[in-house]
């Protein structure tokens, strides 16, 4: 692109500033090290301005060194636990107050402030003369910076995650803080740091209203050089100035690189199925001894938001136990009150095998979870990552380094022991997570969509070494999905929910063949539905259809169906078969017609407002605008009462 | 809940040196100035003596110039460094940047540097008009002064605005048919808004209550802070200094608040 008028203008303006804002700065850098300021550099180079400046004012600069550090340590001290619980507060209105508040003391004059604390504080005559008077002074000024940079990191990082991994592997509130918080928080406490000692080293407006002949700051002393009209001597001790604080600068350049080190999320886009291959997990056997889980009359709400109305659920020893559902139907909740992450309403009482766990907390249940995006620590690798649960334990060195090894090359990744987590690609963090919740030989497994973070093309082969493994474990396990193929394959047993409800709780096979409710006969298998009416004999549908009875699935179950009356029928898309159009049967225009390969999907609407979709084998040739009949085999359609289906 | 617990153990230390060293003494700032045979009385002295009021408006007036000057050349390089890809770029960068750390002194003796009796304009002039001229210790000074601590708070609000700026939206208002200059003024500066707001409150803040400055260079003008430090040191004028902190205190604090409403974004001082 031609670089026009515009271009250099705007160039010109920009170097002005950077010469405004420079030169004076590289004219003092040269007068403080010049023996004559008038003559400039050609009357030589010396040091005699600096030495000066050490010996006449060493005991300000010494001071506002140790002023800075000291402060820094308050701020951290105090600073990053406020920073956390502000954070953990979330959006309510008294920690928005309080935060505000916190930065309130820069949005008022450090003259004023300087004032306030002179005139409050300053009959108290030791505290008065001593350094913690300007201790006080920069405490107040430097916190809300150590406080916006920490909380700025705990936001962005998935905090309740880490939290709730780390608790379900042992760690109580405190451990959590230590060993997970203040960790994460790494490149904020560490912005906030170098923030802290640049702004307490430069503090002018505080520091000289409260300073005594003994309590003089780097700054307090720079305002005296500069009134002594000796320009090399101030010269030279803003030169000490520069010096203190370009290197703290330098650093804080660094801060965006150690960031994107510790946030573990970006995946690395190098996950596609192509270049990882696939491998089959082997387990040496089992684990444990399973044990059951009995939810008993288990209800939860959120304040006035009822999750999960009452229900009882259990789910037998050794399992795959798949909650399926639409989001928000308490499939995630229900997980949760078996992990302890939520506790259930007054009358409800959750059991691992025959022990009541409703009132031990978390950290106490001995179970694994394995999150929907991990919540991997990125503060540690791969192999202290799945190591944690067992430290927690206090399980001796040796042992923890054995159980770790075996669990990585469960999982196929001994080589990756050291690896950051960000540096790992979707599907051997998985690996990691899954290793992480097993180390610890919990009783029971839980898995939250298991697969729903990794590439669709993954998916299917991850899915079925997970199967695999966990078969082998012979391990209880409950796994939240919304993917019906994921529940079919893996679950042994398949609770369907739905608004807070379960609907049917069967294995595979029920599910698909004799769905409880027309919600099940919807979900599972993409059924068609159409609405009709039925008189005992005969099926009316859209567009003038007349099914006969035989068409009607069977239900071991017993579908009550009113004799005449409003229903809904359901029937899946590879049971019809497109036929010649003929008086009494289904018809309607072929919509559109995909070649999938092994297969072709028609969508057919039938009436005026109704579409079905039908799959067939790819050889048939229908084309859209066609209209074309279709034929319904015996015992495929499924009936519902309307209220069924709401 | 035992976490709640210690959560809250959490806010006591920060909340209390907050109270003890902020509130209080801001508080206290009050009644001290109210103590005063004539009271509130004081409040409308400083509407009424022509001293206040001239270093009053002398200091808005300055701070908004010194602030709608900052937003032009800082908000320009800002945009341009953030716009183009040029070897040198950092650098130009590092130097925008690197006085945001010096305190409100050493602000003033750069521009002593530039601008004084020993300053490099004033070699320059002597040397091709053979008069000296220095204006360090007049308003273009304080002028100066201001301008050089607020040009690098623009640069890296601007800069880290319009990193985020959707590059698309401008590309969409060139192939449309716009001037470089045109989508500037109808699509960047619009979607800059808020940083721009934002910015320019903590500008004008921060040059009304800029104390080291103004006193380095020991200016003619009565700025508003050192009003306040006179009353206060040489006239031990304790109620008059409490009562012009209120003010000087309150109108950054409403600025900052205001800015804060408008814009949404962060706006918080830090001072020179």
């Amino acid at each position: 692109m031609r670089k026009g008028a515009f271009f250099w203008g705007q160039m010109g303006l920009t170097l002005l500033c950077c010469a405004f804002l420079v030169v004076p700065v590289a004219q003092t850098v040269l007068t403080a090290l010049t023996v004559n300021a008038f003559k400039g550099v050609s009357s030589g180079f010396t040091l005699e301005w600096l030495y000066k400046v050490l010996t006449t004012y060493g005991d300000t600069i010494r001071r506002s060194f140790y002023l800075a550090v000291t402060t820094l340590a308050v701020c951290a001290v105090i600073g990053v636990p406020a920073a956390y619980t502000l954070v953990k507060a979330g959006k309510a209105r008294w920690a928005a107050f309080i935060e505000e508040s916190l930065v309130l003391p820069l949005s008022v004059p450090g003259m004023a402030v300087g004032l306030g604390i002179l005139l409050t504080w300053g009959g108290v005559t030791w505290f008065r003369h001593s350094w913690l008077f300007l201790l006080a002074g920069h405490t107040i000024f430097c916190l809300p910076f150590m406080v916006r940079a920490v909380t700025a990191v705990l936001r962005v990082v998935p905090l309740p995650e880490y939290e709730e991994a780390a608790s379900i592997l042992g760690a109580g509130p405190l451990k959590q803080f230590r060993q997970i918080v203040v960790p994460v928080a790494g490149p904020g406490i560490l912005s906030g740091a170098l923030q802290v000692l640049t702004l307490s080293i430069g503090e002018f407006n505080i520091s000289w209203m409260l300073q005594t002949p003994f309590t003089r700051t780097l700054p307090v002393g720079l305002a005296d050089s500069y009134a002594s009209m000796r320009i090399e001597i101030g010269s030279a001790y803003t030169l000490v100035f520069l010096v203190l604080i370009v290197p703290v600068l330098a650093l804080m350049q660094k801060i965006p690189a150690f960031m994107s080190r510790m946030t573990a999320d970006n995946v690395k886009t190098s996950d596609t199925p192509m270049t990882q291959t696939p491998v089959v997990m082997k387990a040496r056997g089992p684990l444990t001894e399973p044990v059951s889980i009995s939810l008993d009359r288990c209800s939860k709400t959120f304040g006035r938001a009822t999750v999960l109305k009452p229900f009882s659920l259990h789910m037998p020893k050794g399992k795959k136990v798949v909650l399926l559902g639409p989001s928000g139907c308490g499939k995630t909740t229900t997980l949760r009150l078996i992990a302890g992450l939520e506790s259930p309403d007054a009358d409800g009482r959750v059991f691992l095998g025959d022990r009541d766990v409703t009132r031990v907390p978390v950290e106490k249940r001995h179970i694994g979870m394995m999150f929907q995006h991990y919540a991997l620590f990125p503060h540690m690798n791969v192999a202290e990552n799945v190591a944690y649960g067992l430290r927690i334990r206090k399980i001796s060195r040796e042992e923890t380094a054995k159980t770790v090894g075996d669990l990585l090359d469960m999982v196929h990744l001994p080589h990756l022991a050291r690896r950051r987590i960000s540096e790992l690609s979707g599907g051997q963090r998985q690996r990691v997570a899954l290793a992480r919740a097993l180390a610890v030989k919990p009783c029971v497994l839980l898995l939250d969509e298991p697969l729903a973070a990794l590439d669709a093309l993954l998916r299917v082969s991850v899915r079925e070494e997970l199967d695999q493994l966990l078969t082998t474990l012979g391990i209880t396990t409950v796994i939240v999905t919304h993917d019906q193929d994921e529940a079919m394959s893996m679950g042994d047993l398949i609770v369907v929910m739905k608004d807070g409800r379960i609907e049917q709780t069967g294995t595979p096979r029920e599910v698909y063949h004799d769905p409880a409710t027309g919600f099940v006969a919807g979900f599972v298998g993409g059924s068609n539905r159409l609405e009709g009416e039925f008189d005992g004999k005969t099926l009316h549908l859209p567009g003038g259809a007349a099914i006969p009875a035989a068409c009607l699935a069977k239900s071991a179950s017993g579908r009550a169906v009113s004799a005449s009356g409003k229903v809904v029928a359901f029937f899946r898309p590879d049971q019809a078969r497109p036929t010649e159009p003929a008086p009494g049967r289904l018809h309607g225009e072929v919509v559109t017609a995909h070649f999938l390969g092994e297969k072709t999907r028609l969508v057919v609407q039938i009436g005026e407002t109704h579409l079905v979709k039908l799959e067939l084998p790819s050889a048939a040739s229908v084309k859209p605008g066609e209209h074309i009949g279709i034929a319904l085999p015996e015992q495929t359609v499924m009936l519902f009462g309307t209220e069924e289906c709401a | 809940m035992r976490k709640k617990v210690l959560l809250t153990c959490f806010l006591v230390p920060s909340l209390t040196v907050f109270v003890a060293f902020f509130l209080l003494p801001v508080a206290l700032l009050v009644p001290q100035s109210l103590d005063t045979p004539i009271g509130w009385g004081l409040y409308a002295q400083v509407i009424t003596n022509p001293r206040y009021l001239a270093s009053l408006m002398d200091t808005v007036l300055l701070s908004l110039v010194v602030t709608a000057a900052a937003l032009i050349m800082g908000g320009t390089a800002a945009l341009f460094l953030e716009r183009n890809r040029f070897p040198g770029r950092s650098a130009l960068i590092g130097m925008l940047t690197l006085p945001l750390s010096f305190p409100g002194v050493v602000v003033g003796f750069m521009v002593i540097m530039l601008a004084g009796r020993q300053g490099l304009i004033g070699q320059a002039t002597n040397a091709v008009f053979g008069s000296k001229l220095v204006f360090a210790y007049s308003v273009a000074g304080l002028f100066l002064g201001y301008l050089y601590f607020s040009i690098p708070r623009v640069v890296t609000t601007v800069m880290a605005a319009s990193g985020k700026l959707d590059t698309a939206l401008e590309e969409a208002a060139r192939t449309l048919g716009a001037s470089p200059l045109r989508t500037l003024i109808d699509v960047v500066i619009p979607a800059m808004t808020p940083a721009l707001v934002s910015t320019g409150a903590i500008c004008f803040a921060t040059s009304i209550g800029a104390f080291g400055t103004a006193f380095t260079l020991a200016t003619e003008i009565n700025v508003l802070p050192i009003v306040i430090y006179t009353e206060f040191t040489l006239s031990a004028n304790i109620a008059t200094a409490a009562m012009l902190s209120v003010v000087l205190g309150l109108v950054t604090w409403l600025t900052l608040f205001l800015a804060h409403l408008l814009s949404g974004a962060e706006t918080t001082g830090g001072g020179a």
